[in-house]
């Protein structure tokens, strides 16, 4: 999870730390980063398809 | 019980996980996955995820990281104990409200359609409420201002996206206008959870 959480660009890094480890709501996430809400969404969306598929190399 | 076949899209159901939904929301989540098994499963990997972000470097921007948010302090563990609740209340909403379904207090709205706004917390934003359709009876058409979750408690409904049973989740944002049918048959109750107050249309 680690490596592939590291594989990320750092665009979509960022959202999933904003997310999961500062607490941000995604409309906070949007203002924070001035981005549109659809593409934090996407963003996330994106970050969580890829180590969701390195959890499923692992199971 | 029949499968369920709609659920929280995963950008939603991560945001359940670092406990960043806003309460009514937090509430519908918790019921959907207190009933869905796929659910609690993505719950676990997306716990997986914050766990490991917790030991991971920094993100770009240099910031330091802090714990993520219990979500059990929101409304109540993912337990899975709605599954077997058939004739009560998911287990996230029994516990939190002390309501039985038979004895929701319904005020009606128009022919068919009744409500039952749930009390939120000192400051909370947005809204909770149950909506029990007939058999046969319609909501209005009309849009919403954010984003809103629906859970399917009892009996079944249908809009242009589909069929909803019970226990699935409708999860839908401010592009979408609907007008919910109840099923034939049985009706329906909903538990909606929504960011802001719903548009009539027409």
């Amino acid at each position: 999870v680690q490596a592939a959480l590291s594989a990320l660009p750092d665009d979509q890094r960022d959202v999933v730390m904003l997310a999961f480890v500062e607490g941000l709501a995604h409309h906070a996430i949007a203002e924070r980063l001035s981005l549109p809400l659809g593409t934090v969404k996407s963003r996330l969306r994106l970050a969580y398809q890829k180590v969701r598929a390195a959890l499923e190399d692992l199971k | 019980m029949t499968a369920i076949r709609h659920h929280p899209d995963s950008v939603t159901l991560m945001s359940f996980a670092a406990g960043t939904l806003s309460e009514p929301l937090s509430a519908a989540c918790s019921v959907h996955v207190s009933m869905c098994a796929q659910c609690r499963g993505e719950l676990r990997d997306m716990e997986l995820v914050g766990a490991a972000l917790l030991g991971s470097a920094p993100m770009s921007g240099g910031r330091v990281a802090v714990p993520v948010k219990p979500r059990e302090a929101q409304l109540g563990a993912h337990t899975g104990d709605g599954v077997g609740n058939r004739d009560g209340l998911p287990g996230p909403l029994a516990r939190n409200y002390g309501l039985a379904l038979d004895q929701i207090p319904w005020k009606r709205l128009a022919p068919g359609v009744w409500q039952h706004r749930l009390e939120l917390s000192p400051g909370a934003q947005g809204e909770l409420y149950f909506i029990k359709l007939a058999p046969g009876f319609r909501l209005p058409l009309h849009g919403h201002t954010g984003a809103e979750l629906t859970v399917v408690l009892t009996g079944a409904f249908t809009d242009a996206s589909g069929e909803f049973r019970r226990g699935d989740m409708q999860d839908i944002d401010n592009s979408i206008e609907h007008q919910p049918l109840g099923d034939r048959e049985e009706g329906c109750i909903r538990l909606v959870a929504a960011e802001g107050p719903y548009l009539l249309k027409g």
